[in-house]
């Protein structure tokens, strides 16, 4: 149980936008009895480009829609959100925005070291939404004349540069500074160029002589101030910064939601990394969070006391997915469709959903496209974080860091037909091992609580306490491999006296009532490991019924090994789509 | 409910504005209320930058302060090759750094001098006849005219002007190689789908100004990023069908000269355009675009099974509904051609502005 805090004696509401690239989410707070609640939730298209270009449209419009299923007014007749909440019921206290509807920070990233300082400020941008339009380092075989042509043609919002241990390395670090330096005074861009220089230490002030002119520069700390040392926050704080003047401030009618709002706007990785974070704290547990987004993918480690946010603006279930075709071939999407289906009109598909984004699948086939695409964005997405932040490898799968709960969010998980679905997407495409709880942000509120966790937490405690998350339910999901056909994992729950073996290579759930807690004796076979050591059981355990049925024992090992064979492989989709009630 | 959709503009009659902008900054050449023909440069700015260094402090032996007093040029000066940069007088003679290629100085910093070479002009033209009605410095300018307007879902980044050839007698007419030839040099041809490789090649072969297709596979989407001439695809990729308002409005403008847009930024909410262009006729405002559905409107479905058809809003829903795969969505009755009624999800059409 979380703690309670104390209730206000005229507790105010709240209004939070979360505007997405594509869809806005309007979710109305309130107290209903003696605690917050969602009372209600809309969405509407976003509204940023053509034939709307104001982003107020697609929230007035979820606002009007939260006025019609609540009977409470919001906004007057000219339009204007109607602030304070007044006697009669209506209005609002408090108007919160959070986006993730900007374009990603166009950023020239420049390093002396691939391995050392890039990597670390990779970690840094990787923040916020951002995209690496040209990077300079030693490695850079290109002369310094075409450096500088490639430094104009980059456009780049922000310059990033980084390089040299505090009191290490200078000229080096110098030469490329001088090269962008040339490059930014041949340029003609119609706003002010960016700098951020997280470097050594010694450099920053011949840093600030050489750009000061041209250009503004932001000063961090070294994100890299020794060679097995890092400090992100600073960069990190200076980029998030500089994403919400050069992207966040700039979208068309942000001012006027601006003016409405009683907290900074905070852009929606942050505020889904704060709530992971503040949800981790309360729970004294360990959170993968996973968002997968229309344009962009998050993963947020977070812990009591610490979070790791990890956003790739590359790949996504909108425009963005047509990056997929970059990294992986037709067929390993395919690969997940239980039907038969062509690696042509798998191509087809995927940019057929990147030129019409917001569109929702209407045939199996169609469904079953999009959940297998889903898969392997995360599964992109998830080497690529694993590849930044040094998690393990099994083999090409990463494997994340053990956790106890799986919070993922995202319209295609949020909106599976069936949630057996949304569940075995998350297994095929993280293939996490250990024994975890899954849950979904079924209605989008992650995000606006991130943002009140910061200004009123009592409402986010309040509102997650009120079960505002769907969960699916608990997993326990061995790493290793076994012999299919034999035994890999023995169940007992004792509660209910079902006792039950799951043989390797299959995925079975034992029915608990959703809500219902149970305990469970767990004993996985030969060096299979659930997390507490090869072979080694636990007694026990308290886990909750979750409401794709009951305790789903994944015990396919990891890495998950797909059959070669076609007919055979779209088999094995169907039995597991069908082991999972999907 | 009122629900907001996005929208296709297939309209036959309509003031247009296309801003033209350059690569990069460079000059504009067309004046504020000027007006322009399709092939007329309005803007030019070099083609590429071709930089060279000369470390000339260095090679002087002198430090990069003391540079300034050595110099024989200035920035912005052109210079030819072996033309003086900087001298310095020695014990017997001189020290000297000459321009190893022609060029103009565009920066002195740090010590060092740095060439831009003169290559070739990208001259930026109008596309379609107009007048010039606004002028954004350094950058281009908009331009204005009348005529009919089309927009496009997919393009392969390329521009063109040429008459249009209705090659396709039926919105699912697949254009061949055998159907293009060399009379088509100076025809935007259109169709309602490509299926090979080999009529891409025929086209670039023959030198057509353009393709307007309903759809075309990912792989010729790929490959078609090679060709020099536009293809611009108003339904998608795959194999749909060009949607019938588009299919007959570019029937009726057979052997008409049209532009083709195709350089455009998605992530920016821009679509490839077809414009018409017919200055002499009546200007018409822009009309109002349709923001919310309403029954009776006319919409184009986006995806399978019924994508590219278009119908008519029969029934609008207060509350989500089930969709044909168990999602709760959104949407309407359309009712298509051929007389059916089918729940679509209000993600899933657009409207078309006709």
């Amino acid at each position: 149980m979380m703690p309670k805090i104390p209730e206000p004696e005229n507790p105010d509401s709240y209004l939070i936008a979360d505007v997405g690239r594509l869809t806005t989410t309007v979710v109305l707070l309130d107290v209903v009895g003696t605690s917050y609640r969602l009372i209600a939730r809309a969405t509407a298209p976003t509204t940023a480009v053509a034939p709307w270009s104001d982003i107020t449209t697609g929230v007035n419009q979820a606002i009007r829609q939260i006025t019609r299923s609540t009977g409470r007014k919001l906004v007057n007749e000219r339009g204007y959100l109607i602030q304070p909440a007044q006697q009669n019921g209506a209005g609002i206290d408090h108007f919160g925005l959070v986006t993730s509807a900007g374009l990603p920070l166009r950023t020239l990233l420049a390093g002396l070291y691939e391995d050392v300082s890039l990597i670390s400020a990779r970690k840094a941008l990787g923040t916020i939404y951002y995209e690496e339009v040209e990077t300079l380092s030693l490695a850079d075989t290109r002369d310094e004349a075409e450096q500088v042509t490639a430094v104009i043609e980059a456009k780049p919002d922000v310059t990033f540069i980084t390089g040299g241990t505090d009191g290490g390395a200078e000229a080096r670090l110098m030469q490329l500074m001088d090269v962008i330096n040339l490059g930014l005074q041949v340029s003609h861009t119609a706003q002010r160029p960016q700098i951020i220089y997280a470097g050594n230490i010694n450099l920053r002030e011949p840093v600030r002589q050489l750009f000061s002119n041209k250009a503004n520069v932001h000063v961090a700390n070294n994100v890299r101030p020794t060679l097995d040392s890092e400090q992100l926050n600073d960069a990190a704080h200076i980029v998030t910064n500089l994403y919400e003047e050069l992207k966040i401030q700039t979208l068309p009618g942000v001012q006027e939601l601006l003016d409405w709002s009683s907290f900074p706007v905070q852009a929606t990785a942050r505020a889904f990394a704060r709530i992971s974070q503040y949800f981790a704290a309360l729970q004294n547990q360990r959170i993968l969070g996973v968002d997968l987004g229309s344009n962009s993918v998050s993963f947020i480690l977070a812990d009591p006391a610490d979070e790791q946010i990890s956003v790739q603006s590359d790949l996504g279930m909108g425009q963005p997915i047509r990056n997929l075709l970059d990294k992986i071939t037709p067929e390993t999407i395919s690969q997940w469709v239980p039907g038969e289906v062509s690696a042509a009109d798998t191509a087809d598909f995927i940019l057929n959903k990147s030129i019409h984004p917001q569109t929702i699948p209407m045939t199996e086939l169609d469904l079953n496209l999009e959940q297998a695409a889903a898969r392997e964005i995360l599964r992109c997405a998830l080497a690529k974080t694993a590849e930044n932040w040094g998690w393990d490898f099994n083999g090409p799968q990463p494997a994340p860091p053990p956790f106890g709960l799986l919070l993922a969010r995202g319209s295609l998980l949020a909106n599976s037909p069936r949630p057996g679905q949304a569940m075995l997407m998350l297994l095929d495409a993280l293939q996490p091992a250990g024994a975890f709880s899954v849950a979904v942000d079924q209605y989008g509120v992650l995000p606006a609580l991130g943002l009140l966790a910061s200004h009123a937490p009592e409402v986010a405690v309040q509102v997650l306490e009120a079960g505002v998350l769907s969960d699916l339910g608990w997993v326990i999901a061995p790493s290793g491999k076994g012999q299919l056909g034999k035994t890999a994992v023995k169940v007992s729950i004792e509660t209910t006296g079902m006792e039950g073996e799951v043989e390797f290579g299959k995925i079975e759930i034992f029915p608990i009532p959703p809500g219902q807690l149970v305990e469970v004796t767990v004993q996985p076979t030969g060096k299979l490991d659930i997390g507490f050591g090869p072979g080694q059981g636990r007694q026990k355990m308290k886990i909750y019924g979750g409401i794709v049925g009951g305790l789903v024992i994944d015990a396919r090992g990891r890495p998950l090994t797909l059959p070669s064979d076609e007919e055979e492989r779209r088999t094995l989709m169907r039995k597991w789509l069908w082991d999972m009630g999907g | 409910m009122r629900q907001l959709t996005t929208t296709t503009i297939v309209q036959k009659q309509v003031k247009i504005r296309q801003t033209r902008l350059l690569p990069h900054s460079g000059e504009i050449i067309a004046k504020m209320g000027q007006t322009v023909k399709p092939f007329q440069t309005i803007a030019r700015t070099l083609l590429k930058s071709d930089f060279h260094i000369l470390p000339v402090a260095e090679e002087l032996g002198i430090t990069s302060e003391a540079l300034p007093e050595y110099l024989q040029v200035v920035i912005g000066q052109t210079v030819d090759a072996g033309e003086l940069i900087a001298e310095k007088k020695r014990l017997l003679g001189w020290q000297r750094v000459m321009s190893p290629r022609e060029g103009v100085v565009v920066e002195i910093s740090n010590g060092r001098v740095m060439l831009q070479q003169r290559t070739d002009w990208y001259e930026l033209r109008a596309l379609m006849a107009g007048n010039v009605v606004n002028f954004i410095p350094d950058q281009g300018v908009v331009l204005e005219t009348s005529g009919s307007l089309i927009q496009g879902v997919w393009a392969n980044g390329q521009e063109g002007f040429g008459a249009i050839r209705n090659v396709a007698m039926a919105p699912d007419f697949s254009l061949t190689a055998a159907q293009i030839d060399d009379d088509d040099s100076e025809n935007i041809l259109v169709a309602g789908k490509i299926d090979r490789l080999d009529t891409l090649t025929q086209a670039e072969f023959v030198g057509v100004r353009g393709i307007i297709l309903g759809s075309m596979s990912a792989e010729l989407c790929q490959a078609s990023l090679s060709l020099s001439y536009p293809i611009i695809l108003t339904e998608g990729v795959g194999r749909q069908i060009m949607c019938q308002p588009i299919f007959e409005l570019l029937q009726e403008m057979e052997q008409k000269a049209a532009s083709l847009f195709g350089r455009y930024q998605a992530a920016e909410g821009q679509r490839p355009e077809i414009v018409i262009a017919q200055p002499a006729a009546i200007g018409t405002e822009v009309p109002k675009l349709v923001r919310s559905v309403k029954v009776g409107q006319k919409v184009r479905i986006l995806r399978a099974p019924y994508a590219s058809q278009v119908g008519e809003v029969v029934k609008l829903y207060q509350l989500a509904q089930k969709t044909s795969v168990n999602m709760k969505a959104h949407g309407v009755d359309i009712q298509l051609a051929d007389g059916q009624v089918v729940f679509i999800p209000g993600k899933n059409f657009d409207t078309i502005v006709s």
